[in-house]
């Protein structure tokens, strides 16, 4: 499986990570994932959102669930999905933290930005497996538009 | 017209793809226990040890999020939406990942 975003869609996500530094960032990103698992996943947009963790959000993320669901209602509204999420690290790596894979989902793809005092990156994309393992990595392609 | 629990994306390959299943049930926790018992697959992402409803699972009837009313206790009227909805977490460690 590739994911495909667009590269306004990834400026969105890398000014979301510079605001918010030196706390992370969080977001949705808006769809489609195709019928089969392999298929691409197709990110059309990026919804940043509130990240509502309590305290400590310079190292943890929250989105509850009725961000969630208002985002899901607002894909469906496109003809959309919510097809994955997206977080920063500030300093530090974009890899899966014990944290992310504990309370991570399957199926959703999820990039990490590492983002810096000066600079966003780099952005790795993940997913989980149905027994939430190990994350597995995801190539990502950055193109002109996606539809 | 009975209850339906709408399914997230996520979990729908253990639902046979389906969107949303109908329940004859009163109460969300007992659709929930339906639900589980159709798909024993599903039961580590709703439910903990106890059987009760994880953490970063939030459910909604309709727009009210249970943990406003009555949680798994909450009535269900016969044309009500159950919504699943994972609560999304995660972040860095205090030490470098």
């Amino acid at each position: 499986m590739t994911v495909l975003i667009g590269a306004s869609t990834m400026e969105t996500i890398c000014g979301h990570a510079r605001a918010t530094y030196p706390d992370e960032c969080c977001g949705a990103l808006i769809g489609r994932a195709g019928r089969a698992p392999a298929d691409d996943r197709r990110v059309v947009a990026a919804f940043p959102l509130e990240n509502e963790a309590v305290d400590g959000r310079h190292r943890r993320f929250v989105i509850s669930g009725r961000q969630h669901l208002a985002c899901e209602r607002l894909a469906a509204q496109l003809g959309l999905d919510v097809v994955g999420f997206y977080h920063s690290h500030p300093d530090h790596p974009p890899v899966p933290s014990f944290v992310d894979r504990a309370l991570g989902w399957p199926w959703y793809c999820f990039l990490i930005a590492e983002v810096g005092r000066d600079e966003v990156g780099p952005i790795r994309a993940w997913m989980l497996p149905d027994d939430r393992s190990e994350f597995s990595e995801l190539d990502f392609c950055i193109t002109g538009k996606v539809e | 017209m009975s209850p339906v629990i709408r399914i997230p994306t996520p979990l729908r390959e253990y639902v046979d793809g389906s969107t949303e299943i109908e329940v004859a049930a009163d109460t969300v926790g007992d659709a929930l226990t339906q639900l589980v018992q159709r798909s024993p697959r599903l039961e580590s992402f709703l439910l903990d040890p106890d059987g009760r409803l994880r953490g970063f699972v939030s459910v909604f009837v309709n727009e009210d999020d249970i943990r406003a009313l009555d949680g798994p206790a909450t009535r269900l009227a016969p044309r009500d939406t159950v919504l699943i909805v994972p609560t999304i977490a995660g972040g860095v460690t205090s030490r470098r990942a």
